[in-house]
């Protein structure tokens, strides 16, 4: 029987004819080049997850941003600026930082990890859940800025001279770095990888 | 899937057929992307490298009180250059005092080193002055000065209580001993001709209680000043002085000197080696200044010899033309009781006026002629007249100079006329002279016109003990 593929760019359903290769498909409308596949889909994620574990650390060690108040400069990591919030009894919001900035992230790459030994292995089970967990990790993923969002108003708003600055640190640079990798690790893994060894069955 | 095809499409044609082209690059084995990671790989490290660099040194500083540091706040500063700041404030296991935990910065490393020295700078108010303003508002900081370069290592650290005059140490650090502390304070200043060399840093009192020990210290740039028979004089408050001769003086240094007192040094003529660090001097009692005007004239020595002193005292004038020009320094009877010798001193650049034809007379008190013409009565000043003083004329044909040790005779009246003597003697710089005479270019003369017994044998100690009196 003929294969058919999907476009990744305009969604038209096309006919493989017999014998063709990936990469050397094209959409008949619109000249997407057509893959079975995303190509290197694991390779790829794998370089983007280890990348991102890598800055991971850095990202958490370094202070983020770097509170100049009269004079007195005062470095501030994610951990130490929860710290400060949960002892400042405002325990919601530092709650709040401590899941968006330190388990989330740690929650992606975990996943994602899992995902790709699992894949990699052609474990079959429980496909439909690592369906689910895939998709909450890239719905995830455009979220996990907010921490920089923050920083970046901060940075802009206290610039008061001698009497308040705010710098942002080589941590948030970092952090940065962590979510736009692990949204890329996201976007590269082809979900259909999970249910390959089931549907060769 | 593509059996379901849609009924309008001819059979196997109801779907598009993907495009076959050529492949547009050969499938490497290892993707690029493994380059991200590598990279993020290099910025971790070098993060990490770049913040193990930069992770800072703990210090320990003692002080006997933790007042206005606060931990996370107080800064540690070299020439204002923050280098630290205190981590933590606790008490020392013996309760006497405080140690401070100091995380200092990598680059501060070479100057932890032995000798280093540590003091709190906050605002201070003394009679000296007000220092440390700044900190009202910033809060007070640790100021330091590093020790000498490749120091042995240290971490440990004493603070000085007192904000050292000398930071570096390299200076000369001074012991006086006095019987009591003459109103001087700490940051008093040390000064030479006005200026200030150096400063008092502590004082106390000896174990009996019957001494003051005080601490000074004067800044390597100074150091040179202070001899071994240096004199440390108390220089603070006024002087007040009245006298008949001179009317009333006032006299006061620096206001600073006036509140805070001071110590002045002076050195004698003959300086003797250079005072070494850890020095004892004793304090003196102050120097009246009004007698600083008395102070002999640097210049060549005469003695006149006189019948009689008539009321000349040790510095009184040497007038020429009513200018003083010269001090009388010393007298003494000569050996055989028949007449008294004056030492007078003549300030360099008027020496040349003293030439070996020159007359000296006694210009104290009052010289009366009673004539046809009536009563003439003169005084060479109202000075004079009240204090005495030897006064001198040069005639119109001056001779040569006189020779330092020149002996005079000392008339007890002024010649006839001697104002109308009009020599033209130099006295200005020497290449300004627009008419040189070949008077001044002679070579000075030794003169004996004492009596006849200056050229007696056994004179000539005498004079030479007059002359060198003093020096």
């Amino acid at each position: 029987m003929n294969e058919s593929l999907s476009c990744p760019a305009c969604a038209l359903l096309c006919r493989v004819p017999e014998g063709a290769v990936d990469g050397m498909l094209a959409c008949p409308r619109c000249a997407a080049t057509l893959w079975h596949r995303k190509p290197a889909s694991s390779q790829r994620t794998w370089a983007f997850l280890i990348a991102a574990a890598v800055l991971y650390v850095p990202a958490n060690a370094l202070p983020v941003m770097r509170i100049t108040l009269l004079g007195h400069s005062r470095p501030d990591t994610i951990l130490s600026g929860v710290v400060e919030l949960f002892q400042s009894g405002m325990w919601e919001i530092g709650a709040l930082v401590f899941v968006a900035s330190i388990t989330v992230p740690l929650l992606k790459i975990v996943t994602l990890a899992y995902l790709l030994i699992t894949v990699g292995r052609r474990a079959p089970q429980r496909a439909k859940e690592r369906t689910r967990m895939y998709r909450m990790v890239e719905y995830i993923g455009r979220w996990s800025m907010i921490d920089m969002f923050m920083l970046s108003i901060l940075v802009a708003l206290v610039q008061l001279g001698w009497l308040a600055t705010i710098h942002p640190g080589p941590g948030a640079t970092c952090f940065a770095g962590v979510v736009i990798l692990t949204m890329f690790a996201a976007s590269s893994f082809d979900p259909r990888l999970i249910w390959d060894n089931r549907g060769g069955e | 899937m593509s059996e379901s095809g849609t009924p309008g499409n001819g059979g196997g044609g109801e779907l598009p057929e993907a495009v076959v082209r050529e492949a547009r690059h050969t499938r490497w084995r290892i993707s690029l992307v493994w380059i991200v990671p590598i990279v993020a790989a290099v910025i971790g490290v070098g993060l990490a490298w770049q913040s193990w660099k930069n992770r800072g040194i703990d210090i320990t500083i003692e002080f006997d009180s933790a007042d206005r540091i606060v931990a996370g706040q107080t800064t540690v500063r070299f020439r204002n250059v923050e280098l630290g700041v205190v981590s933590g404030v606790s008490v020392a296991e013996d309760r006497e005092r405080v140690e401070l935990a100091v995380r200092m910065h990598m680059t501060a490393k070479p100057y932890l080193a032995e000798g280093t020295r540590f003091w709190i700078v906050r605002p201070r108010i003394t009679a000296a002055g007000v220092t440390g303003l700044g900190t009202l508002i910033s809060g007070a900081y640790i100021a330091m000065y590093p020790g000498p370069e490749k120091g042995k290592k240290e971490r440990k650290f004493r603070g000085l209580e007192q904000p050292p005059s000398d930071p570096a140490g390299t200076g000369l650090a001074l012991v006086l001993t006095s019987n009591r502390l003459h109103g001087l304070t700490e940051g008093a200043g040390i000064y030479h001709r006005g200026i200030q060399i150096g400063a008092i840093d502590r004082f106390k009192l000896d174990k009996t209680g019957d001494k003051v020990t005080i601490y000074g210290s004067i800044p390597k740039e100074y150091a040179g000043l202070v001899h071994e028979n240096s004199e440390f004089r108390i220089a603070g408050g006024f002087d007040l002085t009245a006298s008949l001769s001179q009317g009333v003086d006032f006299d006061t240094g620096s206001l600073r000197e006036l509140f805070a007192g001071g110590l002045d040094v002076d050195t004698p003529p003959k300086a003797g080696p250079l005072a070494k660090t850890g020095a004892t001097f004793p304090v003196l009692p102050r120097r009246h200044r009004a007698n600083a005007a008395k102070a002999v004239p640097v210049g060549p020595r005469f003695v006149v010899e006189a019948d009689a002193l008539n009321g000349i005292a040790v510095g009184n004038p040497v007038l020429y033309r009513g200018d003083r020009v010269g001090t009388v320094v010393n007298f003494g009877l000569r050996s055989d009781g028949q007449s008294v010798g004056v030492t007078i001193a003549v300030a360099s650049r008027y020496a040349r006026l003293v030439r070996t034809n020159s007359v000296f007379w006694n210009a104290s008190g009052i010289s009366a002629d009673l004539g046809l013409s009536g009563l003439h009565i003169h005084a060479e000043s109202l000075q004079a007249l009240v204090a005495g003083g030897i006064a001198f004329a040069t005639p119109d044909d001056p001779g040569p100079p006189a020779a330092a040790g020149s002996v005079f005779a000392l008339r007890n009246k002024a010649p006839k006329h001697h104002v109308k003597w009009k020599p033209r003697i130099w006295i200005g710089r020497k290449d300004a002279d627009p008419d040189p005479t070949p008077a001044d270019a002679e070579k000075p003369e030794k003169v004996h016109h004492a009596g006849d017994a200056a050229g007696k044998a056994g004179s000539h100690h005498w004079y030479n003990r007059l002359l060198h009196f003093g020096r």
